[in-house]
Parts: C-alpha cells; sequence; structure tokens
C-alpha cells in the first residue's frame, strides 16, 4: 500500500509540486544572478577578464553566468518567462490526474485518510488549470514592468497560485485554511509591491489588516463547525464520516448523535463561513477594502486579485457549501442569507461604480458586482438535485469573468492611466486597444455575443430553474445599470477628444496577453457547450457525495 | 424557382458581419476600400433576399431556407435561421435601408469613416440576425447585438447638440438646455437593455416550462410555441416579454427614448432605427411574444390596443407642434408604429397582415424621410422648418423624393402605405369599431403635419440663406432614394404581391391565438 500511494499521490500533486519548484528555483537563479553581478554594480569599474581566463573559468562559472543574463533589468523577462514555463508544465502534469478524475471519476480511498484531504476530482482539475492560466495571463501582463525585485515577484506570485491550486483541492478544513493563508499572505506582499508607492503600501496594509481580521472570523467559524461535528473532513468515505455525513444526524431529533439547539449554532457558523470568505471573494458587508486595494496595488496585481483571488475563493465556498455536500443540511439556512448577500453585492457594487472616477476603482465596485452573479449560481445549487446547473454555471461564469477582466486590466496596464478621462480619444491612438477595451466591457455588462452574455444567460437560466425569480429579475436590472458605467469609459474612448494624437506602443507580451484574453472574451460563449460538458463532470463531484 | 442549396439565409445575415471584419481590417487612408466593401456587403445581401423571396413557396407557406448549427446542444441553442411570410418582407426591407445606408453615408459620413461603416454592417447585421432567427436565444442575442452599434453611431456620428422647438414657444438655443448626442445615445441604449433585461427573465421561464413539458431542452420558437402552456402562466409571462420588445417598438409611454434618438442620430443611423429598428420590437412583439402565448395576448391586447391610439394620435398631436424635421419625423414615427401595434393588437388576420405591411411601408417612407432631411442638414447645418423656404425651385429632385416620402406616410392611395393602413383599419374595424373609429383620425393629423412640412420646405418665398444648397445629382446620391421610392410604389401598386407573403404565413399565429380562447378566427 504505502509504496503505491506515494507514487499515486506525487503523480496528482505532480502541478502543486512543479510549481512550487518553479518558484524556489527563480529565487535560487536570482540569488546567484546577484552575486554574479554584484563587481559589476559596487565597482563600476569592472574589467573584462582576459580571453584565456574567461575560457578556464567558463564552465564553473557557467551557472552563475547564465543566471546572471536572466535577471539583469533589460532582461527581467527571462524570469517572468520561466515562471510561465513552470505554469505550462504544471498544466501539462495535471494529465495523468485529469485522465484518472474526467474518466473513472474521484473516488476517495477509505484506507488513506489522505485522499479526503486532497482531493483531485474534476472540481480541482477545472479550477487548477483556470489558475494557472490566468496566473500566466498575470505574468504576461507583468512582463513589461520594471520591478524592483522581478525574482521576489514571481516567485511569491507562483507561490500565490500554489496556494490557489492547494485551496481547490482541499477537502479539509485546516487544509483549507492553511492553503488559504499561503495564497492571502503572497497576495498581501503583492498588493504592497510598488514599493515607493504610497497608495500601493496602503493598499498591502489595508488588505492585511482586513484580511488577518477575516481570517481570524473564519478560524473562529471553523472552529464551531469542528465542535459541533468533531471532524473537519467534509465529505467522508465509507467508515470516516465527514462533516457532509455527521450533520444531517445531528439535526435529526431520531438520530444518535441529535444536538438539541444545534441549528442556532450551526446558523452563527454558516454566518461565520460567510464573512471569513465573504472578504475573499468581496461580498457586501465584506468588500470595504476592495476599491482602496485595487486601486493602491500596481495593476499587475490588481488584474490578478480580481480574477485569481476572487476564483479562489469562490473555489472554497463553493466546495464547502456545494460540491462536498457538507452544508446541504443548512440549505435551507444558508440559502437566503446567501441571496440576500447577492443581492447586497450586486446592487452596491453597480450603484457604487456609477460615481467613480478611477478606473480601478471603478472596476473594483464592478468585480463586487460581478461577485453578486456568481452568487446567484450558488444560490441556485439545490442539494440532491441531479438537474441543477448553478454550480457549474457559477464556474463558467467564474472563467468567462476571468477571461474579460484580465482584457480590461491588460488594456490598463498597456495605455498605463488609471483616470476614466484620461482615456478620452484612446480610439484615435490606438485602435486596437480601444477596441480590446469596449469588448471586455460589453462583455462585463453581459451583452451578446460576448462572452459574459453567455455566462449571465446561463447563471440567470439556473436561478429561473431553483424558483429564484425574483433574484434574476434583480440581477437583470443590475446588468442593465452596469451598463451605463461600462458606456462611460467606450464613450470616452470613441466620442472625447484625445490629449495627442501619437500612437501608443506596444509590446509583443502585452500585446500577446490581450488578444489571448480578447479571443476568450468573443469566443468563449460560444464555446460553451464543450466547456459546459467538461464542467457536467464537476457536477458528478456533487451528485457523488456519499449520503 | 428552384435554387441551388446554399445557406442563403446565413449569406445574407453574415455577409455584412464579414464587410465589418474586411473594413476593421483596413487601412483607415483607404477610403474607396472601406465605402466598396460596405456597399458591396450589404448590396449582397440585398441581392439574395431578392432571390429568397423569388424562390420562397407561398403555397407552402412557414419557415423555409433553414440553416441549422447546433452551438449549446445542453441549453437547446442553435443558429436556427430561417424565413417565413412574417419575417420575409422584414428581411427584405432591411436589405434595402441596409444598402440604401450604406449608399447615403457614402458621402455624408466625413470623419472616422473606418468606424462608422464598421459598426454600420455591424448593425445591419445584427438586425438580420433578429428577423431570420427561429431560436429565441440567437433572437435575443442578434437583438441585444443590433442596440449596441447604434449607440456608438449616435455618440459619435450624432448632433452635437439639439433642441426640441415647437411652435407655439420662442425659438431657444439656450445652452443649458441643450440635449447632446451623448444624452441621446445613452438614454436611447438604457432603455432598449432595461426592456430586453426584462423580457429576458420571460423568455427564461417560458423556456424552462417547455423544456419540463418537451423533456429536451430547447430555443426553438415554433417548439416553443406548440407547448401549451397554463393560461395563469402566459398572462404572467406575456407582459414582460411584450413589453420589452415593445419599448423598442415605442409604445407609449415607453416611447420617450425614440424622438430624440432620432433627432440626434446621423443620417444612416436615423435610417436604420426608424426604418428597420422598431420593427424588430413590433416583430419580436408578434413573433416571440403573441406567437408564444397566446392566452396572454387575449388578455392584455385589447387594453394594449387603447394605448396604441395614444400612440397614434397624441404622438402625433406632438408632431404637429415640432419644428424641428427630425424630431417630427420621429414623432410621425412614433405614431405609425402605434398603428402596426394597433394592427397587432387587432389580433385578426387582416389586421396582422397590415401591421406586418406597414412595418415594411413605414420603414420605407421614414428610411426615404430621413435620407432626404439628413441631405439637407448635410448642407445646412439647420433642420428647423422656418429655415427654409422655396427649395422646389433650386432642388427639384429632393422636393420630389421627399414629397413622395411624405405622401406615402399620410397614406396616399398607389403607395404602399396606404394599403397598409386600410388594412389595419379594417382589422381594428373588426376587432373594436370605435376604436378603428378614434385610429382613423390620427390619418388627418399625419396629413397636416406633413403637408405643411413640405409647404414651409419647398415652397413659399426661397430663403435667401438656402441659395447654395445644391439637390441630388450623383448616382450614390439618387440610388438609394429612387430604390426606396421605387419599391414603394411597386408595393403601392401590386399590393397582393406582399398580402400573398404575408397571408402565406400570418395563419399559423392566427390559429396560435384562436386556439387560447377556442373562438371562431375572422377571415
Amino acid at each position: 500500500m504505502g509504496i503505491s500511494w506515494t507514487g499515486n499521490i506525487v503523480t496528482t500533486m505532480l502541478p502543486e509540486i512543479i510549481v512550487l519548484i518553479t518558484g524556489l528555483l527563480i529565487l535560487i537563479i536570482d540569488l546567484i544572478a546577484r552575486r554574479a553581478r554584484i563587481p559589476t554594480v559596487t565597482q563600476g569599474a569592472f574589467v573584462p577578464m582576459a580571453p584565456a581566463l574567461e575560457q578556464m573559468d567558463l564552465i564553473s562559472h557557467m551557472p552563475a553566468r547564465a543566471a546572471a543574463v536572466a535577471a539583469r533589468p533589460e532582461q527581467r523577462r527571462g524570469l517572468g518567462l520561466f515562471a510561465i514555463g513552470g505554469l505550462a508544465l504544471a498544466a501539462l502534469a495535471t494529465i495523468p490526474a485529469a485522465t484518472v478524475a474526467l474518466t473513472t471519476g474521484y473516488r476517495p480511498d477509505p484506507n488513506n485518510v489522505l485522499t479526503l484531504f486532497y482531493i483531485s476530482d474534476p472540481f480541482r482539475l477545472v479550477f487548477v488549470w483556470a489558475f494557472l492560466g490566468m496566473a500566466a495571463l498575470t505574468i504576461m501582463l507583468s512582463l513589461d514592468r520594471p520591478w524592483s525585485y522581478p525574482a521576489e515577484y514571481y516567485a511569491i506570485l507562483l507561490f500565490s497560485t500554489l496556494g490557489m491550486m492547494f485551496v481547490a483541492a482541499a477537502g479539509e478544513l485546516i487544509t483549507l485554511y492553511i492553503s488559504l493563508e499561503l495564497l492571502s499572505i503572497s497576495q498581501y506582499i503583492l498588493a504592497s509591491y510598488a514599493k515607493g508607492d504610497t497608495r500601493s503600501n496602503e493598499a498591502g496594509l489595508k488588505y492585511l489588516i482586513i484580511g488577518a481580521l477575516s481570517s481570524a472570523i473564519l478560524l473562529y467559524g471553523i472552529a464551531l463547525l469542528y465542535g459541533i461535528t468533531g471532524t473537519t473532513i467534509l465529505s467522508g468515505a465509507e467508515g470516516i464520516p465527514g462533516i457532509a455525513q455527521i450533520m444531517p444526524q445531528i439535526l435529526n431529533p431520531q438520530s444518535k448523535l441529535y444536538l438539541p439547539g444545534s441549528q442556532a449554532l450551526m446558523l452563527l457558523t454558516v454566518v461565520f463561513l460567510l464573512a471569513g470568505f465573504g472578504f475573499k471573494i468581496a461580498t457586501v458587508p465584506f468588500h470595504t477594502w476592495t476599491p482602496d486595494v485595487y486601486e493602491g496595488a500596481p495593476t499587475q496585481i490588481t488584474a490578478f486579485l480580481s480574477v485569481a483571488s476572487k476564483a479562489a475563493g469562490f473555489a472554497i465556498v463553493l466546495r464547502i457549501f456545494v460540491a462536498s455536500g457538507a452544508m446541504d443540511a443548512l440549505y435551507t439556512s444558508w440559502q437566503p442569507i446567501v441571496a440576500l448577500l447577492a443581492v447586497a453585492t450586486m446592487t452596491l457594487g453597480n450603484l457604487a461604480a456609477i460615481g467613480q472616477r478611477n478606473a480601478k476603482r471603478m472596476l473594483a465596485y464592478s468585480s463586487i458586482a460581478q461577485a453578486g452573479y456568481v452568487l446567484i449560481g450558488m444560490v441556485s445549487q439545490r442539494p440532491g438535485d441531479h438537474n441543477s446547473v448553478g454550480m457549474i454555471t457559477s464556474i463558467l461564469y467564474l472563467i468567462i469573468y476571468a477571461f474579460t477582466n484580465l482584457a480590461v486590466f491588460g488594456v490598463i496596464i498597456a495605455y498605463g492611466k488609471e483616470e476614466i478621462a484620461d482615456y478620452a480619444g484612446l480610439s484615435r491612438r490606438a485602435p486596437g486597444t480601444a477596441l480590446m477595451m469596449t469588448l471586455g466591457l460589453l462583455s462585463l455588462a453581459g451583452i451578446p455575443p460576448l462572452a459574459g452574455f453567455f455566462g449571465k444567460f446561463f447563471l440567470f437560466y439556473a436561478a429561473v430553474q431553483s424558483g429564484l425569480v425574483w433574484l434574476v429579475v434583480i440581477g437583470v436590472l443590475n446588468s442593465a445599470v452596469s451598463l451605463y458605467y461600462y458606456l462611460r469609459i467606450v464613450k470616452e474612448m470613441y466620442v472625447g477628444q484625445p490629449a495627442s494624437e501619437e500612437q501608443l506602443p506596444q509590446s509583443w507580451s502585452l500585446g500577446s496577453a490581450l488578444l489571448l484574453t480578447t479571443v476568450g472574451t468573443t469566443i468563449l460563449g460560444f464555446l460553451s457547450g464543450p466547456l459546459l460538458s467538461l464542467l457536467q463532470n464537476v457536477a458528478q463531484t456533487v451528485a457523488s457525495v456519499v449520503r | 424557382m428552384n435554387l441551388p442549396p446554399l445557406p442563403y439565409i446565413s449569406i445574407i445575415t453574415f455577409a455584412p458581419l464579414v464587410g465589418t471584419f474586411i473594413i476593421m481590417m483596413m487601412r483607415r487612408e483607404n477610403v474607396a476600400g472601406i465605402r466598396w466593401t460596405a456597399v458591396i456587403t450589404t448590396g449582397i445581401s440585398l441581392l439574395t433576399t431578392i432571390l429568397v423571396w423569388l424562390a420562397y413557396d407561398q403555397s407552402k407557406g412557414g419557415v423555409q431556407f433553414r440553416d441549422i448549427v447546433p452551438l449549446v446542444p445542453q441549453f437547446g441553442i442553435s443558429l436556427n435561421l430561417g424565413v417565413d411570410g412574417i419575417s420575409m418582407p422584414l428581411v427584405l426591407l432591411n436589405g434595402i435601408i441596409g444598402f440604401g445606408g450604406a449608399l447615403v453615408s457614402w458621402n455624408e459620413i466625413d470623419e472616422r469613416r473606418q468606424e462608422f461603416f464598421g459598426f454600420f454592417t455591424l448593425l445591419v447585421s445584427g438586425v438580420f440576425g433578429v428577423f431570420v432567427s427561429m431560436d429565441l436565444f440567437m433572437l435575443f442575442l442578434f437583438y441585444e447585438l443590433a442596440v449596441l452599434p447604434m449607440y456608438v453611431l449616435v455618440a459619435i456620428w450624432g448632433t452635437p447638440r439639439m433642441w426640441r422647438q415647437v411652435w407655439y414657444k420662442p425659438r431657444t438655443h439656450d445652452p443649458a438646455r441643450a440635449k447632446t448626442k451623448e444624452y441621446a445615445a445613452m438614454k436611447l441604449t438604457l432603455f432598449l437593455l432595461f426592456g430586453s433585461a426584462v423580457m429576458l427573465v420571460g423568455i427564461l421561464a417560458v423556456f424552462l416550462v417547455a423544456q419540463g413539458v418537451l423533456g429536451k431542452p430547447t430555443f426553438d420558437i415554433l417548439e416553443l410555441a406548440s407547448v401549451r402552456y397554463d393560461p395563469n402562466f402566459q398572462r404572467a409571462v406575456f407582459l414582460p416579454i411584450f413589453l420589452g420588445f415593445v419599448t423598442l417598438a415605442s409604445l407609449w409611454p415607453l416611447h420617450i427614448w425614440s424622438p430624440d434618438g432620432y433627432a440626434a442620430a446621423p443620417t444612416a443611423a436615423s435610417m436604420i432605427h426608424a426604418g428597420v429598428l422598431k420593427k424588430m420590437g413590433a416583430y419580436g412583439a408578434l413573433r416571440v411574444a403573441m406567437f408564444i402565448l397566446p392566452e396572454g395576448a387575449h388578455t392584455f391586447l385589447p387594453i394594449i390596443a387603447g394605448i396604441t391610439l395614444i400612440n397614434a394620435i397624441y404622438c402625433a398631436m406632438v408632431a404637429l407642434q415640432q419644428r424641428d424635421l427630425k424630431y417630427m419625423i420621429g414623432y410621425s414615427s412614433v405614431s405609425h408604429l402605434g398603428l402596426v401595434l394597433l394592427g397587432l393588437a387587432s389580433m385578426n388576420q387582416i389586421g396582422m397582415t397590415g401591421a406586418v405591411m406597414m412595418m415594411f411601408a413605414h420603414g420605407l417612407m421614414a428610411g426615404l424621410l430621413f435620407a432626404c432631411t439628413g441631405f439637407l442638414y448635410h448642407q445646412a447645418h439647420t433642420r428647423d422648418l422656418g429655415d427654409f423656404g422655396g427649395l422646389a425651385r433650386t432642388t427639384p429632385f429632393l422636393a420630389t423624393c421627399f414629397t413622395i416620402g411624405a405622401m406615402a406616410s399620410l397614406g396616399l392611395p398607389g403607395l404602399s402605405g396606404f394599403v397598409a393602413e386600410l388594412l389595419i383599419f379594417i382589422g381594428a374595424w373588426q376587432f373594436q369599431p370605435w376604436i378603428a373609429a378614434i385610429a382613423i383620425t390620427s390619418v388627418v393629423l399625419t396629413a397636416v403635419y406633413l403637408l405643411r412640412s413640405v409647404q414651409f420646405l419647398f415652397y413659399g418665398q426661397l430663403n435667401a440663406a438656402r441659395h447654395s444648397l445644391h439637390d441630388m445629382r450623383t448616382f450614390v446620391q439618387r440610388a438609394p432614394v429612387l430604390l426606396m421610392i421605387g419599391v414603394l410604389f411597386l408595393f403601392g401598386i401590386l399590393p397582393f404581391l406582399m398580402t400573398n407573403m404575408i397571408n402565406s404565413s400570418i395563419g399559423s399565429v392566427v390559429a396560435q391565438l384562436a386556439s387560447a380562447t377556442g373562438q371562431a378566427v375572422i377571415k
């Protein structure tokens, strides 16, 4: 058992291992490179070695020299490309796990409790692919920026991605909490990465303080859940009951495990958990950090936070509340809470976005509103109903939203201006970039035939299917409101007079990232057929919960 | 007439879209290439439409020339295109207006041509899509796709500042009271998108209930219509869908976006807007709301018929007050759309045939009037009726065309508008004689404001400031108006060409409506 188990777990965890090693390698390369560079920096007049001497030293200095080339400021792209390579390799490494999960399905081994801690099911795979893609696109957007410490930047970005990948697989509360901390702490650092910029420092600090608070609340919720059920495993296997199996018995007066008066305690637990995760996905009323952090953080990181961090937050929420079945017994209590959260989040996000003058701040409120739409999908997933498509439409929407938002932030990075007024006349200075921005913004507003429309349509479908028509009415009215502020930027770009007629320079890395995301934004909707069939495997996760 | 098997409807719909892509790829300086691409691609659509019209088998009726490509099978969404006798006239209308609009813009648009023609062809493609989609999802998709380019067209190329001048008040040029093109564009977009947002909820509800009955997800309109929904469900869902569509068809009081939108829009955009876009609303109300939910139609349409009287008469009165030519035609078209909706609301074969014919005829005459107005405004930079006079001497061709448009609009026999109005009034009479009696008075009002505008523009003393106005001279200027006039005459003199086409398919809607209450159909 032992050997095969080790082999198995290494194969399944290979993507995470590769990302970890890539991150560490980047740090090591940089370390060596910095040592190799010291003479050039400190002595100023660095005397080139004699050719003969160089030849002699060539072999022994090879790694250091190669590293020095990679980390030189003008070649800092090297490190980023290395990181992208690592992410691509990690994506390849998911193939064995994917073959198993998508063909035979994932079955935890009752003899090995670790298979309940770390679940390699389609749910995990879809999210891992999404995170790898988002991280790779973020790095592509970051390549041009002269980071003061590029190696650490890319390494921390990778570690944050690593945390997300673990989050997607975690089937146990402590694993989940630690993965969440790994990703959050990395992001606190990244948010304040523009060291000289006080806004960035403020963003990092705010993010850290509010993040730590919400993390504490979350831990309280986890502790309560453990206290009530006596386990931290979300969904057990035969012989190892998890929360999903114990919870119904605690609430059932006929059961031995019945705990009188536990309903109130459970409700408290749900509220604590939602408060903790609400911070990550930026739902009202835990959204207050979002505008400040999004505005202050380096735009690349804002983009990463708005898509990857949010998706990771949703990965946890969906895992705990929907996919694992742990909260099914409490569905009737949390469903109205989450529905109200969705309404508040959509409405406040959209209304607050209307008045913004800074594009990043506006997109922060927009991303709050978008989280509200995703919550619609979550509440629409009725437990035990195999036809319910709430969860998979949520995931589909998250993927579409990631492409779209990265396209929009990509344009902001390419243009380098944050005030909406600065976008005046962009269509004349850079027609292609302005078009990409337009497509991105219209997709966020849910205008056909862009992907965002399909995403919202499916979400609303799921909600109507679950009888939540009132929620859909609020949702569609909200998306009509949202068009107003998205169109404001479009209007500036196309109607406003440009300050100068000078054409914008374009770099290939930014250009290709923009192109990729825009193509995604445009055609993903029409590809939702195949995407949905992939996601139907994820739905199997819900169906296969042991009851 | 037999045609070789080709995806004709896809060609009609997507040729302008291909044009959009080609135009976007071109260099900005390549003006000739951009113009020709727009004219040729819309021309291909128009020619294909004429072919399909001739080849459409009227004895069989129903949906023909179907192109079906599954898109999202999990939700039963497919690119399901086809035409029937109801959509055929509207497709032809969009073909004419799209081609004509491209020609009108040939000279009139003198800045940012690449973007203009790009958005214009996109708009034309979207409108085609609405009329040929037999899949409710795709219909909705095209419907919204058509709204967005409208925003850009108005916001960029529109009239920068305008005032709603009326006869009984002194003229104002107070900058504080000016309406900007951005205002008009945003108002238009938000109104239409709020409408479609409300509609979406209804569509989803219909889809889900039909899925429960049919056992499979489908957005096919014919399949959705084959389900017998619970009458109370129909009543609940009919209103959001119907109101969503008729926001675009400018039913009072949801029309207020429309005159501002017209007045601000550049000529080609107001041609499309008045000529075709509004018909999408009326078409959707007929094809989706009334066809799928007949019981709901029976409950609410009698009330709607009353409201359309306000459209027809009140808005004609408002048109009577306007000094600004575009506002006048704008309110006039709201008034005419009231007649279209009245024809639909009468729920009998004659009335609905008249309504579809009116959509077609009004599209042409509004397009014609806007083309002439735009031509004048482009030179004179004013649209105030008081600023003109005696133009018949200097611009006889323009005067003739405008007058023909006005005559068609006020329902002169021999032009398509007359047949349409007659059918609508007969239909309305069979439905409720007093409604028809009231509605007919709108014809008088229409005649007053249109004849007055003809008088102010073309007769009387020649305004000295307008001596330099030149007439439509080149082929590019004359071709679109001549095309529209020709078609107006064709279907005015030989109306059976049109009514036979519409009759070949309208029966299914009438039968559907009759099935709801079991009443005998009034033929």
